[in-house]
C-alpha cells in the first residue's frame, strides 16, 4: 500500500515541479529583460559585439521558448547547466552549500524540538503559573523579534563586545568554520554554528512550544488519561508516555512544514553569520540575475519540499496507527 | 529584512558598477589623498615606492596571517574575464602583471624590467622581461605567455569565440604581438592610442601558456569555463592558491618563488562575510583584519580599540544626467525641457553638493567640481564654479520662461516643471541622493519625482533612453580618455552618453587626445573639453564619495591608494603582521 501512495504522490509532483521551473523562468525573463548577467555595463570600453557575444554564448538571443525547452530538455538528463556567472556547474554550487544549510537548519529544529517539547509540557502542567506566563513571554518574543536584529544582538553580545572588553570574542561570529582550519575540527565547527542555530531554533522554538502545551493540554483533559491516572500509574509516566506521545502527533505535521527550510535555511540567518549556506547564495544569485543557477536552485527546492512534505507524511503513519494510506 | 536587502543589492553593484580601474592608469601624478584621523600608515604621496618608504621604518616580522574581508565570491580567476573586484583581488595576488601601478596611478615595471616608450610613429612598444620570473611549478615565464595572453583577445583565431570583454577594443587597436626572443616582446598598433600602456599593459598579467594552449585549441569557446578559471594551478604572483571554499573563504599561501621576494605574511584569507555590517563587526571581534566600511558606520568604527581607519577620495562619483534630446527617441517632454542650457544650469546652481556628501555620505565624501575625478591629471580648477545659489538659479529660470505656477511649480507655455528621476533600486545611497535633489530642487518650484526602478532596467536605459533624468555612479581610471563614452555624440544609445549630448567640437577634440601620446598636449585638450562640458552641463557631477576601510593594527605596511586598492597591490609582499599570528 505504502508503495502505491509514494507512487501515487510522486507523480503528482511532477506537474507541480514543472509549475515552478516554469514561473521561476517567466518572472526571471520577465524582470531581466535584456540584462546579461556578469557584463558590467558601466565599462566605458564595453562594446555592443561584446555583449551580443556573449548573448548569443548563453544562448539568450534564442526566443524564450527556445531557452526553456532547452533547459527543461537538459534538466530531464539531470543537466542543472551551468552558472551564467562563474561557468561553473550549477549542482556543483549547490551540493558544497547544502551540507553546510544542513548542518545549520538540522542544528536549529533538534535545539527547538528539544527545547519546546519540555517547555510546552512544563507550561502546560503548570498552566496558569508564573512559570507558564514566563515561558508564553519568550514564545512570544521569539515569535515577535525579527531574526536579523536578535542575531546582530548576540554578535555584539558575545562577540564585539568581550572583543572590544575582555581581549576577545567569546564566541566566533562569522562562517561555518576558522578558514584555516579547513573545518575537520569538530569543536571548531560546533562553536561556529552556536550563534546561529540559536538565532534559528529560538524562532522555531517559539512555535513549537506554544503548540505542544496547546496540544497537550487537550490530551491531559482526555478520558484515557483520567483511566490512566485511576489505576494509579504514577504521574511521569502518565504524561511522559501516554499523553506526551499523542500531542507530539500534530507537531510532527508542523516540523514537517519546516523542512522546505532545510534548503532555504533561514536566509537572514545565513547572511547575518556569513554562513555559506544556499539561502543566502539563492538571494545572491537572483539579485545578479544567474538566471541558470535560480533555476537550479529552485527546481531543487521544489522537489525538496515535494520530498519533506511525504516524509512527513510517512512518519504520521509511523507515529500514529490509526493512519492508513489510500490510493 | 528590508535593510538587509538594500545592504545586499549595493553591494553586487558596488562591485559590478566599480570596475578595477586598476588596468588603465597613467601619466603624471595629480591626485588628492584624503586621509582621515586614527591613520598611522604613512600613505605615501606621489612619488617613491611607497612600500620602500614604510618598509623601512618599521620592525618587519616574518609569518603568520592575513584575514581580508569581502562580501562576494569571485567569478573566475582568469584576468582577462575579470570584471569585478572579488574577483581582481585574489588574481592580483596570485598573477604577477607585465607592469604595477602605484597608488597614483604611474606604471612601475614588474615582468617587464622597464616600462616601455611608445616608438616615434607611437604605433609600436618594445617591452624587456626579466628573466628571472618563473611560474610555480618550475616552468619559466617568458614572451611566448605574453604573446598567447594577448593573441586570446586580437588574433581573430581566439578573439571572437573566447569573448573576453575588452577582445572587441583589442582587436580594433593590435596589428601584432610578437616575441623576436625569448625576453622581448614587441607590440604593434593599428593605430595610435594614448591609453595603452596604461589601459593594456600595466595590470596585464600574463598566463601560462604551457599549460593553457592545448585547452583553448581545443574548444575556444569553452575557455572560460575551463578548470583552470575558479582552480588555477600555476602562479606567478606573490600567493599561491590553497583552496578556494564556495561562499566561505579564498586560501592563499606565500609563493617562495616569487621573483620580487617571499611576502612576509605565510597565509592570507579572503573571507567572504556576506554584508558589509558583519564585515565591521567582525573587524571588531579580529575575526577579519581589513573591511570596506560603509559610510554610515565610519563613526561607529572609531570606538573600536583595535582598529585603524583608512579614507581617501576613490576615482569614482555619482552623477546626473538630463534627457537633453529634443528628438529622443520615446518622445519625453523632458528633452525639450532639458535641451535648455538655462535650465539645466539652473538646477545645478540649485544644488548644495556639499550637503549631498554631509547626509547622504555621513560627511565621507567631497562635492565633484568637474567631469574628470579629482584622481585625475588632466583635471583642471579653471572651471565654471557653480557654488550653491538657489536665488541665481530662481532667475535663470525666470528669465527662461519658466514662471512660478499657483501651486508653487513652474510652467511655461502650460507646460508644468515636472519630471522623474530615475535610479536603480536597493542602492540606498542613490535612493538617498534622489531625495536629496527632490527636496533642494521644490525649493526653486521644480517638481521632481523620484523613481526606483529594477537594475537591468536601468541598465537598459543606454539603449532606450527612456527617462527624464537619471542618476548613476560611475568608476575611472587615470587616464582621462574614460570619459569619451559618456560625452562622445557617436556613443548616444551605445556607450554611457545616454542623455543624447552632442556637441563638434568636443567629439573633436575627445578623438583628437586619443592619437596624441604626449602628455602635456593631451592634458590641454581634456582642460579645454572639462570647460566646454561644464558650461554645457548635460550630465550634474554630484559627489566622490571616499574609499573606506578598516584595518587592524596588527597589520603593517598596508598601502592602499586610489589606484592600487585590488588587482594592483605591488606592496603586498611587504605587509606584515606584528603578532606573527
Amino acid at each position: 500500500m505504502l508503495w502505491r501512495y509514494l507512487v501515487r504522490r510522486l507523480i503528482v509532483a511532477i506537474p507541480v515541479v514543472l509549475g515552478v521551473t516554469a514561473l521561476t523562468f517567466g518572472l526571471m525573463h520577465a524582470t531581466g529583460g535584456d540584462y546579461v548577467p556578469g557584463v558590467n555595463y558601466d565599462n566605458p570600453h564595453l562594446s555592443a559585439q561584446a555583449v551580443t557575444n556573449i548573448r548569443r554564448e548563453y544562448g539568450l538571443d534564442q526566443p524564450w521558448y527556445v531557452q526553456y525547452g532547452q533547459w527543461l530538455w537538459n534538466i530531464v538528463h539531470l543537466d542543472f547547466g551551468r552558472s551564467m556567472i562563474d561557468g561553473s556547474h550549477v549542482t556543483d554550487h549547490i551540493l558544497q552549500r547544502l551540507p553546510n544549510t544542513l548542518e545549520l537548519t538540522v542544528a536549529a529544529i533538534v535545539l527547538g524540538v528539544a527545547i519546546s517539547i519540555p517547555l510546552g509540557v512544563v507550561s502546560a502542567l503548570r498552566r496558569g503559573s508564573r512559570l507558564d506566563h514566563a515561558f508564553t513571554t519568550v514564545s512570544v518574543a521569539g515569535f515577535a523579534i525579527p531574526e536579523f536584529w536578535l542575531g546582530l544582538l548576540l554578535i555584539l553580545a558575545f562577540g564585539v563586545y568581550p572583543a572590544q572588553h575582555f581581549g576577545g570574542p567569546w564566541l566566533p561570529t562569522g562562517g561555518a568554520y576558522d578558514p584555516l582550519s579547513g573545518g575537520t575540527d569538530i569543536i571548531d565547527r560546533f562553536v561556529h554554528l552556536i550563534l546561529p542555530s540559536a538565532v534559528l531554533g529560538f524562532a522555531y522554538l517559539s512555535i513549537w512550544s506554544r503548540f505542544t502545551r496547546s496540544s497537550m493540554l487537550e490530551i491531559l483533559s482526555l478520558d484515557y488519561v483520567r483511566t490512566a491516572r485511576s489505576k494509579g500509574m504514577r504521574e511521569g509516566r502518565v504524561v511522559y508516555l501516554h499523553a506526551l506521545r499523542n500531542a507530539v502527533i500534530p507537531l510532527v505535521t508542523l516540523i514537517g512544514l519546516e523542512l522546505p527550510g532545510l534548503v532555504s535555511g533561514g536566509v537572514v540567518v545565513e547572511v547575518v553569520f556569513g554562513w555559506p549556506g544556499i539561502g543566502r547564495f539563492a538571494y545572491e544569485r537572483a539579485l545578479a540575475y544567474d538566471y541558470t543557477m535560480v533555476m537550479g536552485i529552485t527546481t531543487f527546492a521544489a522537489m525538496l519540499v515535494i520530498a519533506g512534505n511525504l516524509l512527513a507524511d510517512v512518519l504520521y503513519a509511523v507515529l500514529d496507527p490509526r493512519i492508513r494510506y489510500t490510493t | 529584512m528590508s535593510s538587509g536587502e538594500g545592504s545586499e543589492f549595493d553591494r553586487f553593484l558596488d562591485q559590478w558598477s566599480r570596475r578595477d580601474f586598476l588596468r588603465r592608469t597613467g601619466g603624471a601624478a595629480a591626485f588628492t589623498l584624503f586621509m582621515a584621523g586614527g591613520l598611522e600608515a604613512v600613505l605615501a604621496a606621489c612619488g617613491g615606492t611607497p612600500t620602500a618608504q614604510t618598509a623601512q621604518t618599521k620592525n618587519v616580522k616574518k609569518g603568520g596571517h592575513v584575514t581580508e574581508a569581502t562580501t562576494s565570491d569571485p567569478t573566475t580567476f582568469f584576468s582577462i574575464f575579470a570584471q569585478d573586484t572579488a574577483s581582481t583581488i585574489p588574481i592580483g595576488m596570485m598573477f604577477a602583471p607585465i607592469l604595477d601601478v602605484r597608488q597614483d596611478g604611474t606604471p612601475i615595471p614588474s615582468i617587464a624590467k622597464a616600462v616601455p616608450k611608445a616608438s616615434s610613429d607611437g604605433l609600436s612598444y618594445k617591452l624587456e622581461l626579466r628573466n628571472d620570473v618563473q611560474w610555480s611549478d618550475g616552468q619559466p615565464l617568458t614572451a611566448e605567455d605574453i604573446v598567447f595572453t594577448y593573441a586570446l583577445r586580437y588574433d581573430p583565431k581566439y578573439a571572437d569565440v573566447v569573448n573576453a570583454p575588452d577582445a572587441p577594443d583589442l582587436k580594433d587597436t593590435i596589428q601584432s604581438v610578437t616575441a623576436p626572443d625569448k625576453y622581448t616582446v614587441v607590440i604593434k598598433l593599428k593605430k595610435v592610442y594614448a591609453p595603452f600602456i596604461d589601459s593594456y599593459i600595466a595590470g596585464e598579467r600574463p598566463l601560462p601558456k604551457h599549460l593553457l594552449q592545448s585547452i583553448v585549441d581545443a574548444k575556444p569557446a569553452d575557455f572560460r569555463k575551463a578548470d583552470f578559471s575558479l582552480n588555477p594551478t600555476v602562479f606567478s604572483g606573490p600567493f599561491t592558491l590553497a583552496k578556494y571554499e564556495k561562499s566561505q573563504q579564498i586560501v592563499l599561501n606565500a609563493n617562495a618563488k616569487y621573483f620580487l621576494g617571499r611576502p612576509n605574511v605565510d597565509q592570507w584569507v579572503i573571507k567572504n562575510v556576506a554584508d558589509g555590517i558583519a564585515g565591521v563587526n567582525q573587524l571588531k571581534t579580529g575575526e577579519v583584519d581589513i573591511a570596506a566600511v560603509e559610510p554610515s558606520l565610519w563613526d561607529d568604527l572609531a570606538s573600536a580599540t583595535n582598529v585603524r581607519r583608512v579614507s581617501f577620495v576613490a576615482p569614482s562619483w555619482d552623477w546626473y544626467g538630463y534627457q537633453m534630446d529634443p528628438n529622443n527617441p520615446k518622445g519625453r517632454p523632458s528633452g525639450k525641457i532639458f535641451s535648455d542650457k538655462t535650465v539645466r544650469q539652473a538646477l545645478y546652481y540649485a544644488l548644495d553638493r556639499q550637503k549631498l556628501a554631509d547626509r547622504v555620505y555621513f560627511k565621507q565624501a567631497v562635492p565633484a567640481t568637474s567631469i574628470l575625478p579629482s584622481t585625475s591629471w588632466a583635471l583642471t580648477s579653471d572651471l565654471p564654479k557653480y557654488a550653491y545659489d538657489p536665488k541665481k538659479a530662481q532667475q535663470m529660470l525666470d528669465t527662461a520662461g519658466w514662471k512660478l505656477g499657483p501651486d508653487g511649480i513652474r510652467v511655461k507655455d502650460g507646460v508644468k516643471f515636472s519630471f522623474e528621476m530615475i535610479t536603480n533600486k536597493g542602492n540606498k545611497n542613490r535612493e538617498s541622493v534622489l531625495q536629496v535633489l527632490a527636496e533642494q530642487w521644490k525649493q526653486i518650484g521644480v517638481d521632481a519625482q523620484p523613481k526606483l526602478i529594477q537594475f537591468s532596467e536601468y541598465v537598459k536605459t543606454r539603449q532606450t533612453r527612456d527617462f527624464d533624468m537619471v542618476m548613476g555612479g560611475i568608476s575611472y581610471g587615470v587616464d582621462p580618455s574614460d570619459i569619451n563614452s559618456q560625452y562622445e555624440a557617436k556613443f548616444i544609445g551605445k556607450g554611457a552618453n545616454r542623455m543624447g549630448y552632442s556637441n563638434p567640437k568636443v567629439d573633436e577634440l575627445l578623438e583628437k587626445a586619443l592619437g596624441i601620446t604626449e602628455q602635456k598636449q593631451r592634458k590641454d585638450i581634456y582642460i579645454e573639453v572639462q570647460k566646454l562640458v561644464m558650461e554645457d552641463l548635460p550630465v550634474g557631477p554630484l559627489t566622490l564619495p571616499k574609499s573606506l576601510s578598516g584595518v587592524s593594527k596588527r597589520v603593517e605596511n598596508w598601502a592602499v591608494g586610489p589606484f592600487n586598492r585590488y588587482a594592483s597591490r605591488p606592496w603586498l609582499k611587504d605587509v606584515f603582521v606584528t603578532d606573527g599570528k
